[in-house]
């Protein structure tokens, strides 16, 4: 039905992250908040040498409505900073400048809420998809659905926070996974997990009820799909989004960010993001600020190799991060991952597509990549339609497979972009 | 502070191209290893085999060094080719290029698909053309659109038929099974008979047929089948498709024509080069189709054009013919197989769907109307009257009078009669006394049977003395002639003292209409001997050629026995 795979390169990929207890680094010396993420743009509600707290408003987004809060207590040193975010583009930022005074008005206080404040309060700590994709959280919580989804499988290689987080906060898991339910109505939520990770498993073990139960996956790419996961929790197919069919599907790191938001008012201000690759000295899940800059933390956990001449960093893990330039890259709140490996041989050697139909035949979305980059270089935008560009989830998987080091994903995405753009 | 700067890499970084046994030089490596046990078993069928017979150490390399040959001509064409037009890149050599590009493998496949005795000028002329015309012209490797092998094969097969076929190095003008083919769809032999003609069901499937390398052994090509997909070279969807199509409309027709569907279905696939066409041509991936429904609607229609096309038409095999224009339409089909891949709603599935059924069912059934209104009805005799032709003999009396006179016993409905006729079939003996039905049935079946005609019924090949002289010192020369396949073979034999010796093996007739060209390689001696059905054939099976001189020599022997009571052999 949903084909997927065992990616069989760099096989300790997630080892060298993954028995590394996590570490904090709070105190960044500035943060930048980018003005533009997941195709919104976010409007800046505060001026120049304005003072801002900890977890004050200072931007808002323009469709949906995400409040972006400062993570540090200081000054706005510039509201149009150009910085390197995880799309891959230099993106305009709010810059502050930290005060290390932590003044905040945030009040942890242990609260009972209703449907509707429940999720009031995810929209008002703007809380989206830290898995990756950044879609508004609250939006997918608006209409009743009867299962929920933890998505724990961290199917791309190098990524461990999640990995870590079920680990670590088992607790705020489990609590966010009730509230979770709570808002929603839900019957039943599935934790899904892969098979070999027994550890999380035996821990996840005790917490299980009519109400909480596991979803084992296999160890292949991709299986953390959202389509995949509801057709295997619950042999369901949608159209567009899980809502349809009455599904809502949230990353483990979300699920602690509700549960910090609706327990405690806290909004979204900090994640753990996976700093790994094999040209970092100590691969590590770090703690940090939203707005870090990525060259802070790598100084912090111990800097880079130096055997390695040429380097590649990614935003994200080995198969659907961005490659960056360099790295002052700004951690947001749905990067979760930044993989600083070697630089492959012969890695832009290609040749000619011989045919083969690979990858059509992997393709888990069933497009037909060729075709695609066809018609893309084309501009044929009817066609581009016809060939259903926009369902392309951006795995990687036919640039990966193709044996002629084509770059298929490339293309494909960006065909979609261009069917966006209207 | 010092900027690190990182190299920009499309996503994502990890390829499965990073396994450096992963790639496109291996998947085209792989697909030359494939070809080894075909090459293996060609070079033991038609080198070491011929060697054993004839002893010429030529024939024993000659089918490798024409592999050799085709894999260098194209080679070599590629390099010189670029030498001269592309001055792209200067820095890599025209050679690194040709390798680049893979050209070796047209000429390697073209040396396969071609038949043995092909002359090497011609071999050369088809990689000219596969090379430059169907491949560097379209811009080199994973450009071309059709496959560059067949391209050279259609054009030399079309350009130098004659030369190519009237330059056979072997003696007989061995009709391939599927030569015989025609025979069963518009004449009257049954499709049991063409089988033993082939030597019986196992023969065909799996043992060493007479053709060009590719078309010898279907276990070799079984093998290399299991090689590609254990190594992922090959899509396994594409020869399965055509394999299972070929066969099972194969099974329809027949079924429709009331022709035994196992042997014809079975018959039509391992003959020919269809397996070879399924499992090394139309898997080429330059020219198929990328997409996953693209590929089996493309393998689809391959098995089912080319059977139309082996059945209706002049080419004895459709298969390269059928993959070529199949090349033609692969980018439509890709187009049309990615779209129905995304299609959502079920309705515009269907219709999609519904397009190659038709075409399917359409020519499924145009292929029936067609053969059934060439086959010649086959009358049948009255139920009560049950005829049967017992056997034909040679009137020895007759032949001492130089008169050439066969006896005809047939049996109708209990009772024997013994009719005489000529050569021709005229009957000479009294038949005024028989009834109207009876002589009407007797006419029907001397015709049915006569001599010296090419029918396909056993009697097509018997043996007869055409003349005999008594020399002064008691040597007796006798000449016989039988009917071969396209006109007579003649031996004519000495016997004197107890011993029978052949004087000439005519075989100048039989082979006329193939140019005339004969390379015997065989001595007279040999001829008879293969003329004893023992090791019937150099190259090929059972022939109409060498069972006519089994027959001619047969009715020496008869005539001898009849005269002198048995030689000594």
């Amino acid at each position: 039905m949903f084909k997927n795979i065992k990616i069989c390169e760099y096989k300790d990929n997630k080892k060298i992250s993954n028995d590394v207890k996590s570490i904090d680094y709070l105190n960044p010396k500035n943060i930048y908040l980018p003005l533009f993420d997941h195709n919104e743009s976010y409007e800046c509600l505060v001026n120049l040498d304005q003072k801002v707290i900890k977890g004050e408003i200072v931007a808002v987004s323009t469709k949906t409505k995400i409040p972006l809060h400062s993570s540090v207590s200081g000054i706005v040193k510039s509201i149009n900073t150009k910085m390197w975010t995880k799309i891959g583009k230099l993106v305009e930022c709010i810059e502050i400048e930290n005060d290390y005074q932590e003044t905040t008005n945030i009040i942890l206080e242990n609260r009972q809420l209703t449907n509707d404040e429940i999720i009031k309060s995810i929209q008002e700590a703007g809380i989206i998809g830290m898995g990756g994709a950044g879609f508004p959280t609250y939006i997918k919580y608006q209409k009743e659905a009867d299962i929920l989804i933890v998505n724990g499988c961290e199917c791309e290689p190098f990524i461990t926070c999640d990995y870590r987080l079920m680990l670590e906060q088992t607790i705020k898991l489990i609590n966010g996974t009730h509230y979770a339910l709570k808002a929603l109505n839900a019957s039943v939520a599935y934790i899904a997990i892969k098979k070999h990770n027994h550890e999380v498993i035996d821990i996840l073990n005790k917490y299980i009820d009519d109400k909480i139960k596991l979803l084992l996956v296999n160890n292949k790419y991709p299986v953390g799909w959202e389509r995949y996961l509801v057709y295997k929790a619950t042999k369901r197919k949608y159209k567009n989004i899980p809502i349809e069919v009455g599904c809502v599907v949230n990353n483990v790191s979300t699920i602690i960010a509700i549960n910090e938001a609706v327990r405690y008012r806290q909004p979204l201000i900090e994640r753990l993001v996976t700093i790994t690759g094999y040209c970092l000295e100590n691969p590590i899940n770090v703690r940090c600020k939203i707005g870090t800059t990525l060259d802070e933390i790598i100084n912090y956990i111990g800097g880079l190799k130096h055997k390695y001449h040429k380097k590649v960093l990614m935003a994200g893990g080995g198969m659907t991060g961005k490659s960056i330039p360099v790295d002052e890259l700004v951690i947001t709140k749905s990067l979760n991952c930044v993989t600083i490996m070697p630089l492959p041989k012969e890695y832009n050697k290609l040749s000619n597509c011989i045919g083969c139909g690979r990858c059509a035949y992997i393709c888990p979305t069933k497009l037909t990549p060729t075709e695609i980059k066809k018609y893309y270089q084309l501009k044929d935008k009817e066609e581009l339609n016809n060939l259903k560009s926009n369902r392309c989830i951006e795995c990687g998987l036919c640039s990966y497979i193709c044996p002629s080091k084509i770059d298929l994903t490339f293309f494909t995405t960006k065909a979609k972009e261009f069917l966006k753009r209207g | 502070m010092i900027k690190k700067k990182y190299e920009i890499i499309k996503e994502p970084y990890i390829r499965k191209t990073s396994n450096k046994y992963y790639g496109t030089k291996n998947i085209m490596i792989d697909f030359i290893i494939a070809l080894l046990p075909i090459i293996l078993v060609g070079i033991y069928k038609n080198g070491v085999e011929v060697y054993i017979k004839n002893d010429n150490f030529y024939s024993l390399i000659h089918p490798l060094i024409f592999i050799i040959l085709g894999g260098l001509f194209t080679f070599s064409i590629e390099c010189v080719y670029y030498l001269l037009f592309d001055k792209s890149s200067v820095e890599i050599s025209c050679i690194k290029k040709s390798l680049n590009s893979y050209s070796i493998i047209p000429g390697l496949l073209l040396s396969i698909i071609l038949p043995l005795h092909t002359p090497i000028w011609i071999l050369f002329i088809a990689c000219l053309f596969a090379t430059v015309i169907a491949k560097l012209i379209y811009g080199g490797f994973g450009n071309n659109i059709f496959n560059p092998a067949l391209v050279g094969y259609i054009f030399v097969m079309t350009a130098f038929y004659g030369v190519i076929d009237g330059n056979k190095s072997d003696i007989f003008s061995a009709p391939t099974p599927l030569s015989s083919l025609n025979n069963l769809l518009f004449h009257n032999i049954t499709i049991e008979e063409l089988i033993e003609n082939s030597g019986g069901l196992l023969n065909i499937c799996f043992g060493l047929k007479s053709g060009t390398i590719a078309e010898t052994s279907t276990l070799a090509l079984l093998f290399s089948l299991i090689f590609l997909y254990v190594k992922r070279v090959i899509d396994i969807k594409t020869p399965i498709i055509i394999i299972v199509t070929f066969f099972f409309t194969a099974f329809i027709v027949a079924l429709f024509l009331k022709i035994n569907p196992f042997y014809f279905s079975l018959f039509n696939l391992f003959n020919g080069g269809i397996l070879f066409g399924a499992i090394f041509m139309a898997t080429e991936p330059v020219t198929s189709p990328r997409s996953y429904y693209g590929k089996i609607i493309y393998a689809f229609l391959i098995g089912l054009i080319s059977l139309f096309l082996r059945l209706l038409s002049d080419l004895r095999d459709g298969t390269s013919t059928t993959i070529l224009f199949m090349n033609m339409l692969s980018l439509i089909i890709d187009n049309f197989g990615a779209k129905l891949r995304v299609e959502e709603l079920f309705i515009n599935k269907l219709k999609k769907i519904s397009i190659i059924v038709l075409i399917y069912l359409f020519i499924t059934s145009y292929m029936i109307i067609k053969i059934n209104s060439y086959k010649v009805p086959i009358e049948k005799p009255n139920e009560d009257i049950n005829i049967e032709l017992i056997n034909i003999n040679q009137s020895y009396e007759k032949l001492k009078e130089n008169i050439i006179e066969f006896n005809y016993k047939i049996k109708i409905n209990n009772e024997q009669f013994i009719i005489s006729t000529d050569i021709d079939g005229n009957i000479k003996s009294n038949i005024n006394d028989l009834s109207e039905e009876y002589k009407e049935y007797i006419i029907e079946i001397i015709q049915k049977n006569k001599i010296n005609k090419r029918s396909n019924s056993k009697n097509n090949h018997y043996g007869f003395i055409v003349s005999t002289t008594l020399n002064d010192d008691g040597e007796e020369i006798i000449t016989s002639q039988a009917r071969g396949y396209v006109n007579n073979v003649i031996i004519v034999a000495k016997y004197f003292n107890n011993k029978v010796e052949v004087i000439e093996v005519d075989l100048s007739k039989e082979t006329e209409l193939n140019g005339g060209l004969i390379n015997s390689t065989g001595t007279k001696n040999d001829l008879i001997n293969i003329g004893k059905g023992e090791n019937s054939d150099i190259v090929s099976n059972v022939t109409y050629t060498s069972v006519s001189l089994f027959s001619a020599r047969k009715a020496i022997y008869d005539y001898i026995s009849y005269q002198y009571g048995g030689t000594n052999e």
